[in-house]
């Protein structure tokens, strides 16, 4: 057949069977708008559950041998120092290893009356990680870096606020009075006036959980809004609220102990938001929290890591990496991925079982094309007769058929996703206008991938075929001379 | 292109019973020849045709089109061998009714490569037969004569060798029937097309060159003649 005019040749027919085609393609619409539903629904919980709740796009290992993560002071847990951290980035498919540090001796936090309209006190914890693993999610201009650290400069436009450019090529703190109002103070911008070392200072600057803020406002907030006392009137919060937020912090005591070392007042600046932070507490520069825990803890407590956020070269290595991790370095995931593991896999299943009524849904569809597509060929077995024999050849005849199975796939499956999204958005609107706030609450319950829109009409198309294969052999079977004299 | 089929036979199976419709039948047409094939119901003559043009490979013995032995060729090279060299005419027309006339006609182009522009080539074929001025016309908008003119056009479209016609004057009333045949008269003498034409009406086999005659799947005569044109009020006088 002349491959330029097959088309023709199948919109003629396609045309002239509308109704037909039509029928036979409700069932694949059906079919292809439930795996598409269901499939952009999984995504879209799989989504929120292991990159926002459980934030898993990296692998986390701690030494089971340490117990770490149960002790919050007074010690380290033992383990992951940098030999292994060497060890783990020499393994096949591992670009980098991020180490985390906690904070391993109490420390108190006080301040928020900018934010909650009263100073409070608490319990501070927190951790460390490198700075680059969080760099691109901070939005203060104080940055996340370890401003404790000398810098060099040129000039005093290299250095920070509170800083001049020294003789010897680093910035130097300038010298200042805690009593001194801020106004008369020389520490201008972002520094503010130390009291222990009477120099301007910069603040640590913090990231914190967007789940803390979830927590926050879909249950302290919700729970504590409107009652009497201290946590009454309590304040809904945003992001933009939170950035910018500074607090002071007290190192080395808290309400419920101290170290040997005296505390240390230091201030705290919250710089941006990271599914990268701790969940309950924040999380600081890996140097801050290596000088203090060697500053309060001794010098071991700022050699062992508490766990290892590693970063595989391509997402087919997750696997791989994991079983190293796990049988060759003796290491062990984290809580928080062994608690998403299970959570993605139940995700994982639920979607594959809709996906299956899906396909259940597609089979019947494709048994009624091979009806539908059956009965056309029984009508047009004349029509079938006269074009072979005037020169179609079975194959010729074969590919009208499974080109208008084609067609009527793509169609179909165009209307099955055109269809699926039409739900899913009347799912989100209501989702949104009826579900009441609650912690990790979606914009969109769906995630829809280019790779979602592909399978569909793939999935259309193959069973469009498949449906069609049986009465396009047939077709091609038919008997020109039987045909044109009706035996 | 010289057709000849020798020790030709075609029996039906249906269950135990077979029936044998043409029985160890020997014929040769040479090329521009006009045939009728004439026989009663059930004669075999339509099967004859069938065997002869193509269509039916289940027979014994051989049929030859030109170099081509048609019980040798595999079916996409016997779907060219009909393709390039052999039209057909049938008694109910076969056309498509969704498709216009010109689409008809041009039909065979959607299954071979031709060195023509389609509807360039039926345009020239429907002017050919009378109907230049209804290309865009559907088959149920034509009359009975006017469907198989066109139906003719398009056993024309790849200018074949040979034309097989079965019963194409059925479905006609006589003055229209005997235009049609005037029509294959035409083509037979100006483009010295081989005409088979298979009718169980005398008159219309009168007007051949050569007359068959087929009875219980055997030829019982086979005689060259002069052709007979009869008068008619609705077709004026036929060609003496």
């Amino acid at each position: 057949m002349s491959v330029q005019r097959l088309p023709a040749l199948i919109a003629q027919s396609l045309n002239r069977n509308l109704g037909h085609f039509a029928l036979s393609g409700v069932g694949v619409v059906i079919g292809i708008a439930t795996l598409f539903f269901f499939t952009s629904l999984g995504e879209g919980v799989r989504t929120t559950v292991l990159e926002d709740v459980f934030v898993i796009d990296q692998i986390e290992v701690v030494d089971p041998a340490a117990g770490i993560g149960l002790r919050t002071s007074g010690g380290f847990g033992g383990g992951l120092d940098d030999a292994t951290i060497a060890q783990i980035e020499e393994l096949d498919g591992v670009e980098r290893a991020y180490p985390k540090m906690k904070l391993t001796f109490p420390t108190q936090a006080s301040g928020g009356e900018a934010l909650v309209g009263r100073d409070m006190g608490i319990e501070f914890i927190g951790d460390g990680i490198p700075v680059d693993l969080v760099q691109d999610q901070v939005t203060d201009r104080l940055e996340f870096r370890d401003h404790m650290a000398p810098r060099s400069c040129s000039e005093e436009a290299d250095c920070p606020d509170g800083h001049v450019c020294g003789d010897d090529g680093t910035c130097e703190a300038l010298g200042c009075d805690p009593r001194q109002s801020r106004s008369d103070s020389p520490c201008q911008g972002l520094s503010y006036c130390q009291q222990d070392r009477e120099q301007c200072s910069l603040p640590i600057p913090l990231v914190i959980s967007p789940y803390l803020l979830e927590v926050y406002n879909g249950s302290i907030q919700t729970a504590l809004g409107d009652s009497q006392g201290i946590g009454g009137n309590l304040p809904r919060l945003t992001k933009d609220m939170i950035v910018g937020f500074e607090f002071d912090l007290v190192l080395g005591q808290s309400y419920v102990g101290r170290t040997g070392v005296a505390g240390q007042r230091e201030r705290a600046r919250i710089v941006g938001f990271s599914p990268r932070a701790m969940q309950l507490g924040a999380t600081m520069p890996l140097e801050y929290v290596m000088r203090f825990n060697e500053q309060f803890g001794g010098q071991e407590s700022a050699e062992i890591y508490h766990s290892v956020l590693v970063e595989t070269e391509r997402n087919e290595d997750v696997a791989p990496v994991t079983h190293a991790l796990e049988d060759e370095l003796g290491l062990e995931l984290a809580d928080r991925h062994r608690q998403a593991e299970r959570a993605g896999l139940l995700i994982l299943m639920l979607t594959l079982l809709f996906n299956l009524i899906a396909l259940v849904i597609l089979a019947v569809a494709a048994l009624n094309i091979t009806h539908t597509f059956s009965m056309m060929v029984m009508e047009r077995r004349r029509e079938i007769g006269l074009m072979r024999a005037i020169g179609a050849t079975r194959r010729q005849i074969q590919s009208l058929v499974v080109g208008e199975a084609a067609v009527v796939g793509l169609i179909a499956g165009l209307s099955g996703v055109a269809l699926g999204i039409g739900v899913s958005l009347g799912v989100d609107y209501a989702f949104d206008r009826w579900v009441g706030h609650f912690p990790f609450k979606p914009d969109t319950l769906f995630v829809w991938s280019p790779w979602m829109f592909a399978l569909a009409l793939a999935t259309a198309v193959f069973f469009c075929l498949l449906g069609a294969y049986i009465p396009a052999r047939r077709a091609g079977g038919v008997d020109p001379a039987d045909a044109l004299t009706g035996r | 292109m010289n057709l000849v089929a020798s020790g030709l036979r075609r029996a039906y199976r249906s269950g135990a019973v077979s029936t044998e419709a043409i029985r160890n039948l020997d014929l040769e047409i040479e090329a521009g020849e006009f045939v009728a094939i004439v026989g009663v119901s059930g004669s075999g003559k339509t099967t004859l045709l069938n065997t002869l043009s193509g269509l039916d490979t289940q027979f014994e013995g051989t049929v030859r089109l030109g170099e081509h032995s048609l019980a040798e060729l595999s079916e996409s090279a016997l779907a060219r061998l009909r393709h390039r060299h052999i039209g057909f005419v049938f008694q109910d027309f076969c056309l498509l009714d969704h498709l216009s006339i010109a689409e008809n006609v041009a039909l065979p182009s959607y299954f071979g490569d031709l060195d023509v522009e389609p509807h360039k080539r039926a345009t020239e074929l429907l002017e050919r037969v009378g109907l230049g001025d209804r290309l865009d016309a559907l088959p149920t908008q034509l009359s009975g004569g006017q469907k198989q003119r066109v139906a003719i056009a398009r056993a024309l479209f790849c200018k074949p060798s040979i034309i097989f016609c079965d019963e194409p004057t059925g479905s006609l009333d006589r003055g229209t029937g005997l235009s049609i045949m005037q029509l294959f008269d035409e083509l037979n003498r100006q483009e010295q097309l081989t005409l088979v034409v298979v009718t169980h009406e005398p008159h219309i086999a009168d007007m051949a060159h050569r007359r068959i005659v087929i009875e219980d799947g055997e030829i019982i005569e086979d005689t060259a003649q002069t052709p007979e044109w009869p008068v008619t009020s609705d077709a004026g006088e036929a060609r003496p």
